[in-house]
């Protein structure tokens, strides 16, 4: 009986592993740009530039163009998914960087926009902006364009 | 609302039939797998071995047959709501501006509330002013030889504001008051224990930063006015609210002071930074300044520090080098200072080091090492230890202070201490040992 059992529990984990369940989840962001934005880096280079840009370690796009990062509401799953997967901080390392800025260069967080239209629309307004976007949503959208895509 | 419902059902119905189909193939392999462990469990111990690799190798299979139906359906694009009547087209309209007000009242009901019928500042000719700042205070507990004290010691306000002046100029303004109750403690032969701020004057205000900057670039900006004097890592880092033990190590006490260099310079300071490594990962930072000890026109000094960051692995290289003259011209008042100093940050751990080392004119040379490793026990909980060692070249200058303390945030903007430390006096000429314990709470809530 107890090899039946064994049988039933592996198929059952056997069924869960081909993935039916975790797609669920399984949601793709994508970091868009000013669609003038020039820069045409990808992968880990374009990571890495976003993060230094978006923690204000640097100003500027290679250009010369200056950066308008803009972030997400703090627990929005797009933000979650950007500081672990972009930034590879914690929430508490990130206002640990904050505070540090505040206080010795009194430099602020990006503006957190809880709309998804008005972040596209600023983005497409502003030649340096860059935010993240639920992969789907950027169908509709005009005047960006998609930098790097990256999971939830 | 039942309107609204209605209009998202429309909407919904044609992943309702992606779903359905997908609800169909589950149900099928969950029926398949049901009989299949029924037929097992009907005749245990008949089925031979062979027979049970049948049966598992069906099931396999039609678990192979559902991941073809999952992944079809995953494939399959997202179809346009098939609408046939105009009327739909409408409702279907409708839908999204409403969708669309909705948001909107959300951002005019979440602006109200910030602004509501309070006034707007406006700062006078600044594109961006912001302002923040923080309290601080301490009660401290000193344990000596021949006497203990205990005090409210320290309570300080400052203020953050920093103005955008057009596209290439700022303003950053750290205006401090500090209310100090200092510990009268003091050990058999005179040597204040603990020394940690400059307590002369415990009511005072103190402008900490007042500077303007221009910047070029990333790797070209000037400062001009009071700023913090770019050596070494917890001097530049300087405020509480970012500091594990705000009493700093001995060499940056007492404060503000110059025991191996000044905590603050007026004068000019150029500084930047540049990336490098296959994907900009290390950063390269640089500071070459000159100006005077706050109100000591004639204790003029230059310096610089270089600093290079390797970002994948959380190390920071400093060095730091200062020359200085105390007179103008008197070459027994010139001094030199050189440092360095490592942080790694990364993960649950954080260690700072530093090590400085002051030539003289006149007197005996100066010498200042700490080492602070801390531990992310949660994270918003480090703990700390430092070993710290002081030479000052003055007579009874020398001591070695062990501090353990623990920090925890609450939430982030307030931090809370709690810190145990024993300072021991080296004997000197006509001076024995002496050692004292101290323990401080502390609070920092900065906004």
């Amino acid at each position: 009986m107890r090899t039946y059992k064994f049988l039933t529990a592996a198929l059952c984990s056997a069924l869960f592993a081909s993935g039916v369940a975790p797609s669920a989840n399984a949601e793709t962001f994508v970091v868009i740009v000013n669609a003038e934005n020039s820069y045409s880096q990808d992968g880990d280079v374009a990571k890495q530039q976003v993060r230094r840009l978006f923690l204000k370690e640097q100003s500027s796009w290679p250009g010369n163009i200056e950066a308008t990062p803009l972030s997400r509401e703090a627990g929005a799953p797009a933000e979650v998914a950007f500081l672990a997967n972009v930034l590879g901080m914690t929430q508490a390392e990130l206002e640990s960087h904050w505070l540090h800025l505040k206080q010795t260069q009194g430099d602020t967080p990006p503006r957190a926009v809880g709309s998804t239209r008005i972040l596209s629309r600023l983005i497409s307004k502003t030649p340096g902006a860059f935010g993240v976007v639920l992969k789907s949503a950027t169908d509709s959208m005009e005047g960006v364009r998609v930098l790097f895509e990256f999971d939830g | 609302m039942i309107e609204h419902h209605k209009r998202v059902g429309v909407r919904h119905t044609h992943a309702s039939k992606h779903n359905l189909k997908a609800g169909a193939a589950i149900g099928a392999l969950l029926l398949c797998l049901t009989c299949n462990t029924q037929a097992i469990a009907q005749t245990d111990g008949a089925k031979t071995n062979a027979e049970l690799e049948a049966d598992l190798a069906e099931a396999m299979r039609a678990i192979e047959a559902l991941q073809n139906v999952v992944a079809d359906l995953q494939a399959q694009p997202k179809q346009p709501h098939k609408i046939s009547t105009g009327s739909e087209v409408v409702v279907t309209d409708i839908s999204e501006v409403e969708d669309r007000v909705d948001e909107l009242e959300d951002i005019v009901l979440d602006m109200d509330e910030r602004v509501g019928s309070r006034a707007v500042v406006n700062a006078f000719d600044a594109s961006s002013f912001d302002i923040g700042g923080f309290v601080d205070a301490a009660v401290t507990g000193a344990f000596g030889e021949d006497a203990n004290e205990a005090s409210f010691n320290r309570q300080v306000f400052e203020l953050l504001l920093k103005a955008q002046i057009g596209k290439n100029w700022d303003v950053f303004v750290a205006q401090a008051f500090l209310r100090n109750s200092p510990l009268t403690f003091s050990d058999p032969e005179g040597r204040l224990a603990p020394t940690f701020a400059d307590n002369n004057s415990p009511v005072k205000t103190d402008t900490v930063i007042a500077r303007a900057q221009y910047s070029h670039s990333d790797a070209f900006n000037v400062q001009f006015g009071r700023f913090i004097t770019p050596a070494g890592i917890i001097n530049m880092e300087h405020f509480p609210a970012s500091l594990l033990d705000p009493e700093q190590p001995m060499f940056l006490r007492p404060f503000p002071g110059q025991t191996i260099f000044a905590n603050f310079t007026n004068g000019v300071n150029v500084l930047g930074s540049s990336f490098s490594g296959s994907r900009g990962q290390n950063k390269l930072s640089y500071n070459a300044w000159g100006g005077v000890w706050a109100g000591n026109a004639t204790n003029f000094a230059f310096g610089g520090r270089l600093a290079y960051n390797l970002g994948d692995h959380g190390l920071t290289f400093g060095v730091s080098g200062i020359s200085g003259d105390r007179s103008r011209g008197t070459t027994g008042d010139r001094f030199y200072t050189g440092g360095v100093d490592v942080l790694y940050d990364k993960g649950k751990i954080i260690w700072k080091s530093e090590a400085f080392y002051r030539s003289e004119g006149a007197g005996e040379n100066r010498h200042a090492f700490y080492t602070q490793p801390g531990y992310r026990i949660a994270p918003n909980v480090i703990a700390f230890y430092r070993f710290d060692y002081l030479d000052t070249g003055l007579t009874g200058g020398e001591s070695i202070e062990h501090v353990a303390g623990l920090s925890y945030n609450p939430v982030p903007n307030v931090r809370l201490r709690g810190i145990y430390r024993n300072r021991q006096f080296k004997d000197d000429v006509a001076l024995p040992e002496a050692d004292v314990n101290v323990i401080q709470l502390s609070t920092t809530f900065n906004f």
